[in-house]
């Protein structure tokens, strides 16, 4: 039967005032209790108390339910999401700050190592920082520091001073040197034939620490040069004095 | 009533998967009709009940709505999805050794 839509109108707002509020839920619901009323009448009721009694069940039912499956998940996914937000605006909040603080106070006694890490007359940089097409596995592969070409054997040098946090080898930087420089800036070299340096020893700017090789993963006899600032790989070129 | 609703809020889910594996594609209130006359009224589900497990179930791929107009307004049947199958089978024929175990640890004192 077609109900009159003043009835359709009551269910709604019965519906909506039980916490039922989004379209397809009212929609389902509403044609849950018109069926009621249909089977109501069907069983020897009159329209009108068929219609007064499904009004009834609707305002006497705990319908909220309904929604609260699917809005609860939501408001802890969007509730999740809030925190973490909040979580992570303060943190970057806290470093910013402390950061602020150390660079001040540290700007006069940071030391950039900002030399040529190779004493030779090539100076040809083969591949640059950041995303290059790695030669060897043909791959977009992100590049952390620089490639010097130079012959075998050529000097090189130490860019800043500093103390030897490890001269050792690794498969795929053959042997390789990396030094700290103060609490900001390391840097490191890789693919030498020769290491002329220990660990934990102290280093001038301009000392030589190692020759130029071909070890590791390396195509032609090169210097792989990283210079590290907080943990982070940055473009040498930048640091590099000019 | 009250007292079954306990028993209810781990056997809903198969009791509807059942009901609609019997009888192809249902709405709400043609579940808890159903429900409730083969049970001699036994069991009744009420709205609040029975269309957050529908919603749930359908989120969970075991069933998939479908809708149609019936005298001028919108109807939503919902019907087993034929891929969860073997899952429904599974449910409904753990609850039923459930049941029979229930049997025989409550038989002695029938």
């Amino acid at each position: 039967m077609i109900h009159p839509p003043l009835v359709i109108a009551r269910i709604v707002e019965l519906l909506k005032l039980s916490g039922v509020t989004s379209d397809t839920n009212v929609e389902e619901m509403t044609d849950h209790y018109l069926t009621q009323i249909e089977s109501d009448i069907s069983n020897g009721s009159t329209e009108q108390t068929a219609i007064r009694e499904t009004y009834q069940v609707i305002a006497r039912t705990s319908l909220n339910a309904i929604e609260q499956k699917e809005t609860e998940k939501g408001k802890w996914i969007l509730g999740t999401i809030v925190i973490t937000l909040l979580l992570l605006f303060i943190v970057t909040q806290c470093k910013n700050s402390k950061e602020v603080v150390n660079s001040t106070a540290d700007i006069a006694s940071i030391e950039i190592p900002d030399g040529w890490p190779i004493n030779s007359d090539i100076d040809q940089i083969t591949s640059g920082f950041g995303l290059r097409m790695n030669p060897i596995s043909k791959s977009k592969r992100f590049h952390k520091g620089i490639d010097i070409k130079a012959t075998k054997g050529t000097p090189v040098i130490s860019t800043g001073n500093g103390k030897v946090i490890v001269a050792g080898y690794s498969p795929s930087s053959g042997n390789y040197i990396l030094i700290k420089h103060n609490e900001q800036y390391s840097t490191r070299y890789d693919h030498l034939s020769k290491v002329d340096v220990v660990n934990s020893q102290s280093i001038i700017k301009g000392e030589t620490i190692g020759l130029v090789g071909n070890y590791g993963i390396s195509l032609a006899p090169n210097l792989h040069y990283e210079v590290i600032k907080n943990e982070l790989v940055v473009d040498p070129m930048d640091v590099i004095a000019p | 009533m009250d007292s079954n609703n306990k028993f209810l809020s781990g056997t809903l889910n198969t009791i509807v998967l059942a009901l609609l594996q019997e009888n192809g594609r249902m709405y709400g209130y043609e579940i808890c009709q159903k429900t409730k006359e083969k049970t001699d009224d036994g069991i009744l589900l009420t709205e609040g009940a029975i269309y957050p497990t529908l919603h749930r179930l359908e989120k969970d791929g075991l069933i998939n709505s479908s809708k149609e107009k019936v005298n001028g307004r919108t109807r939503k049947y919902y019907c087993i999805n034929d891929s969860s199958i073997v899952e429904i089978k599974t449910q409904i024929d753990l609850l039923t050794q459930f049941t029979g175990h229930l049997r025989t640890i409550l038989k002695p004192t029938l």
